[in-house]
């Protein structure tokens, strides 16, 4: 239990400063990785759906205070947070859910990625959306949402096999 | 009132979702820019921290290109001085007089955060309140202008930059009347738009754009960019002009913060006119 916990915490933390010192400064033709969502993909399935809101909110607002877009980020990882039960149980087509932590090993190949690609998807298309208020290009929207959305599934993709 | 418990215990993660998303939205539309608080912008010590040790490693791969650059434009410098020096002597000024006559300072930073693929951009500096820096500065570099300072703390400041929807600028066409505002709109970093321009006489396509000085931030001159085209809007006197900036916001490390001497004074002024 507390080797898990430990675990996840260091997750967090590396991941979270990965996102601010390395991918939030890369910039190729307007898209940016982020890959912290993957640290909400990684919870365990266990965890109770109230913690992961929380949890998802915090993990937000984190990267809010980092890249001064106070509550875009929060916002987002809420949304996700508050639908990713759902979308685990649909794409676990089996009743294994004790301790099991979302992985492409565990789950199965397809119904992970599956359950990963609607999790980055749905968090890109919250946040860009949410950024796009202040200045609305519909082009520049869909190159952010999609091309940041396949390179966080790209790094995911490696950190799996790590 | 059972009843109003067990409906509020079995959708009580829905509540909470709600509650927290409210939360978000009430900070993003809430807290934007101006009066963003120190605690919730990267101005705030750990992460004021965080970014100068970051710096500090990214730094030091770009040392010989920096020195190089700075090499060049200290001759540039160097050169430009001996110039004006010599025109002033012959215009009869004294250095005394010299010294007297100028109204600002700049505050040497270090950009220690930058972003150029948000759309709302912001950049952390090395400086705060105990270096000088107040709200409102402006800053530039050797090439042109680089934004406006938005919060500080006592170390370190984050700057609005030309690259953020949410600010103008106010500016000049070099050698005219014409005044305008800059502003971007997203996309490309190295074009930024100059609305509400009104004569079409006086400028045109390769004019210089400088900073106009009718805004505390800026003195007049600073150099903005080169006009690239010109949009006619057909049912309006005024024009906007796409504009590429000098400043490349992509590789920006040292930047100047501008300190008017005179800035406080002008405020005051301002202020009690408004009253």
């Amino acid at each position: 239990m507390i080797r898990l916990f430990l675990k996840h915490l260091f997750l967090f933390v590396l991941l979270l400063l990965l996102q601010i010192i390395v991918f939030q400064q890369l910039y190729f033709w307007y898209v940016t990785p982020l890959v912290y969502v993957y640290i909400l993909i990684r919870w365990p399935a266990t965890l109770p759906a109230g913690w992961v809101l929380i949890l998802g909110f915090l993990l937000g607002l984190l990267v809010d205070i980092n890249v001064d877009t106070p509550g875009m980020h929060a916002a987002a990882t809420t949304f996700v947070a508050f639908l990713r039960p759902s979308l685990l149980k649909g794409f676990l087509n089996r009743d294994e859910v004790e301790n099991l932590e979302p992985r492409e090993k565990s789950m199965g190949f397809l119904p992970y990625w599956k359950y990963a690609a609607s999790i980055v998807l749905l968090h890109h298309t919250a946040l860009y959306v949410l950024e796009s208020f202040s200045f609305f290009d519909p082009l520049l929207l869909l190159v952010k949402i999609v091309g940041s959305a396949l390179l966080s599934l790209l790094l995911i993709f490696l950190f799996e096999r790590f | 009132m059972r009843q109003l418990i067990h409906f509020l215990v079995r959708y009580r993660n829905f509540f909470l979702f709600l509650f927290l998303e409210i939360l978000s939205l009430i900070l993003l539309f809430r807290f934007n820019d101006y009066q963003q608080g120190v605690l919730f912008s990267s101005a705030n010590r750990i992460n004021g921290k965080l970014y100068t040790f970051r710096e500090a490693v990214s730094g030091f791969f770009a040392l010989r290109e920096n020195n190089t650059e700075l090499l060049r434009i200290n001759s540039e410098m160097e050169l430009k001085i001996a110039r004006l020096e010599e025109s002033l002597r012959k215009a009869g000024l004294e250095e005394e007089q010299l010294k007297a006559a100028g109204s600002y300072e700049f505050i040497h930073a270090r950009v220690i955060k930058n972003s150029v693929s948000q759309l709302r951009n912001y950049l952390t500096l090395n400086v705060g309140k105990l270096d000088g820096v107040a709200e409102g500065m402006g800053v530039c570099n050797h090439l042109g202008i680089v934004g406006v300072v938005s919060v500080c703390s006592d170390h370190f400041s984050v700057v609005i930059p030309v690259l953020n929807p949410e600010i103008s600028f106010s500016c000049i066409v070099s050698g005219s009347n014409s005044v305008g505002s800059l502003n971007w709109k997203g996309g490309d970093t190295r074009f930024a738009w100059l609305e509400e321009l009104p004569d079409y006489a006086f400028w045109a396509v390769g004019d210089t754009v400088v900073t106009s000085g009718f805004s505390d931030a800026f003195p007049y001159g600073i150099p903005v960019g080169v006009i690239e085209s010109i949009e006619r809007k057909s049912n309006s006197s005024f024009h906007r002009s796409k504009v590429r900036l000098f400043t490349t916001f992509e590789s920006l490390a040292d930047v100047r913060v501008i300190s008017h001497f005179l800035r406080e004074e002008k405020l005051e002024l301002e202020k009690e006119l408004k009253q």
